[in-house]
């Protein structure tokens, strides 16, 4: 089960190094410091919420409501804007944590099935975002230094946003791979009642991974909001599917047990990756794809990421 | 029937009931023929897609691809009867921009079907797939651009009425006595029920329960095809970026109301149907008497969440 396992999220990284050297060679402006902050500025976003799903994955649970929550973040983000940065960075992982706080009273308190709890939420979140917006999008304050951390770059290269997620990153993979509240995380995902009968705080850690998740989509929304100048409360429908596609391509099954944060973010680049190369080539002009043809070549790369693990996991998947 | 009505079906008669009095006390002109038969032109489309969504949900499985569906075969219509050859054969035309839209989301039910029941792909996934790339389908097939058009023909189904109520009302409720017969008196519809009960002893006990998977999903992506012409009859335009959207939670949602367990073995046809029109009368009830669109969708989150967690409580 292990070889399975590294074999599927090896071939994540060679997917992705294959198609950045892919891109370099191919195009000029591929490894330009305009396309690199670019790429990694708007895909922070996906990294941080694909880092909260997989959490959630490993427990074999799910968290549809990423995508409403992270925009009602970003409006509740813009609404304390005028109080710089140290206000509405926590007030709008403040909105994603109270989202979390909802799943997982729902899903540990009251036993709903993850699938329908983070539903209700993705609804609830939504309607939130619009009452609270008025219906409209929510400009910034452009005099506080709210905007630096989306629109600022390192040396001109790395932005704020992507350093952030690197935190986050760096801080789902030590909880998975060295405490035991990732252990237990792993173990209920692999068997839950046995997980609970080996006296495992199960409850504890199925709490800590949607509240994760809700911080992760709550710091996505500040992310939008500071980066493109707006609280959008209809912003972020479908991220969920984005974040759970990274998840899945990453290798990570959905039945839950397994999984690793940093083949899941991998899984996020590569998703973006195949959105900028499709960039690229149609800007060379040899081939036309309008944006119809994305989400069409996105699915396809789904199917094929899902036909190899398939092909992959098929000895281990018989329980 | 009414002996065996299931009490989890009573209690939404029950909260039906109490909406639909108190409509008729505070809501202006509710019992009136055309607020009927705008609440029905809207709820048919829901029911239609939910009533698939509850086999798919039955066999213990979930379709995110609906709206998706909904899109290529809204898309596909119009793009037939607007051919040259439909214009020469108006007929045959019609025929044509029916027949093969559905034809078309049977296919897309179809490659759900596989992926899952022959690959073992979980149906999240695999539903996910044309999630993403039917609306790009559907966009590339209309290039992006809102075809309008004008069809009689055609829009009957979306605008023609039948004794006062929309033509798509009575298209959903024929569709909800079928589908029921077919899960109560059929050998299909028992094989559903056990492989959503309890998958391992379906194999075991011989039941061809790829087969039935299949079958389910096709049925499904079918009745969705169907959804999606009718919301592009209703229009006289299909836009492709737009039809079916988010109709896949409302599906959903509609099927959980009215009883299904996301954990499989039951499949409450009638139920669905019900789910789908309580969660339209609340919706209209509380726009009807000035209540905003966004506290809309915070209560019908709470009716999700007490619905689910009713159906807890009566389990364990």
């Amino acid at each position: 089960m292990r070889a399975v396992l590294r074999e599927g999220h090896l071939a994540v990284w060679v997917a992705l190094v294959v198609l950045i050297l892919f891109g370099v060679v191919r195009y000029e402006n591929f490894a330009s410091a305009y396309n690199l902050s670019s790429f990694l500025g708007y895909n922070s976003m996906f990294v941080v919420i694909s880092v909260g799903m997989c959490l959630v994955i490993m427990t074999g649970g799910i968290d549809l409501s990423v995508g409403t929550v992270a925009a009602l973040a970003s409006v509740v983000a813009a609404m304390l804007s005028p109080h710089g940065l140290i206000v509405a960075l926590p007030g709008g992982m403040a909105a994603g944590l109270a989202a979390g706080m909802l799943n997982a009273a729902m899903i540990t308190g009251l036993r709903l099935p993850p699938f329908m709890a983070t539903l209700a939420t993705m609804l609830a979140a939504k309607g939130t975002a619009l009452w609270l917006a008025d219906n409209r999008t929510v400009p910034v304050d452009w005099a506080t230094d709210f905007t630096a951390l989306g629109m600022n770059k390192v040396a001109n290269l790395l932005p704020w946003t992507i350093l952030v997620a690197l935190i986050v990153v760096v801080a789902a993979w030590v909880i998975v791979a060295r405490t035991s509240l990732g252990r237990t995380v792993l173990a209920i995902g692999g068997n839950a009642e046995a997980a609970h009968l080996m006296g495992l705080k199960t409850g504890r850690a199925e709490v800590f991974v949607y509240i994760f998740s809700g911080a992760c989509a709550g710091l996505a929304g500040v992310f939008l909001a500071s980066g493109y100048g707006a609280g959008q409360p209809l912003e972020g429908a479908g991220w969920e599917l984005a974040a759970i596609a990274a998840v899945v391509v990453g290798g990570t099954l959905l039945t839950g047990g397994m999984g690793s944060v940093p083949a899941t973010v991998a899984g996020a680049l590569l998703f973006g990756l195949v959105f900028n190369l499709l960039n690229f080539e149609n800007g060379r002009g040899t081939i036309s794809l309008s944006a119809n043809w994305q989400s069409v070549i996105r699915g396809l790369f789904l199917l094929i990421v899902i036909l190899l693990q398939t092909r992959l996991a098929q000895p281990a998947a018989k329980t | 029937m009414i002996r065996r009505l299931d009490p989890r079906l009573s209690g939404l008669l029950v909260a039906l009931a109490v909406l639909v009095v108190l409509n008729v006390a505070i809501t202006p002109n509710f019992l009136n023929l055309q607020t009927m038969a705008v609440n029905v032109s809207q709820v048919a489309t829901i029911a239609i897609v939910a009533l698939g969504m509850t086999l798919v949900i039955a066999s213990g499985g979930i379709d995110l691809s609906v709206g998706s569906v909904m899109a290529v075969a809204g898309a596909l219509a119009p793009i037939i009867f607007l051919s040259d050859w439909a214009l020469a054969n108006p007929g045959l035309g019609l025929v044509a921009s029916i027949v093969l839209p559905l034809l078309v989301a049977a296919v897309c039910g179809l490659f759900n079907g596989a992926l899952i029941a022959l690959l073992g792909v979980q149906p999240i996934i695999a539903t996910l797939i044309f999630f993403i790339s039917g609306r790009g389908i559907a966009q590339v097939l209309t290039n992006g651009n809102l075809q309008t058009f004008t069809n009689p023909d055609f829009t009957w189904i979306g605008t023609g009425r039948i004794l006062g109520l929309p033509v798509q009302g009575w298209i959903a409720l024929s569709l909800t006595v079928v589908l029921a017969l077919v899960v109560r008196r059929t050998i299909y519809g028992r094989y559903l029920l056990s492989v959503g009960g309890n998958e391992r002893a379906a194999v075991l006990s011989g039941v061809p329960v790829a087969r039935v998977k299949i079958a389910t999903y096709v049925i499904t992506a079918t009745l969705a095809g169907l959804a999606g012409m009718i919301v592009v009859a209703q229009n006289s335009a299909s836009d492709a970026a737009r039809i079916g959207q988010l109709m896949e939670l409302d599906a959903i949602a509609a099927a959980v109301v009215g009883g299904a367990a996301l954990s499989g073995g039951r499949a409450p046809i009638y139920g669905t149907l019900l789910g789908a029109v309580f969660i339209q009368l609340m919706g209209y009830t509380l726009i009807a008497n000035g209540i905003s669109d966004e506290m809309t969708l915070i209560v019908t989150a709470a009716i999700i969440a007490i619905a689910v967690w009713l159906q807890r409580g009566r389990r364990s």
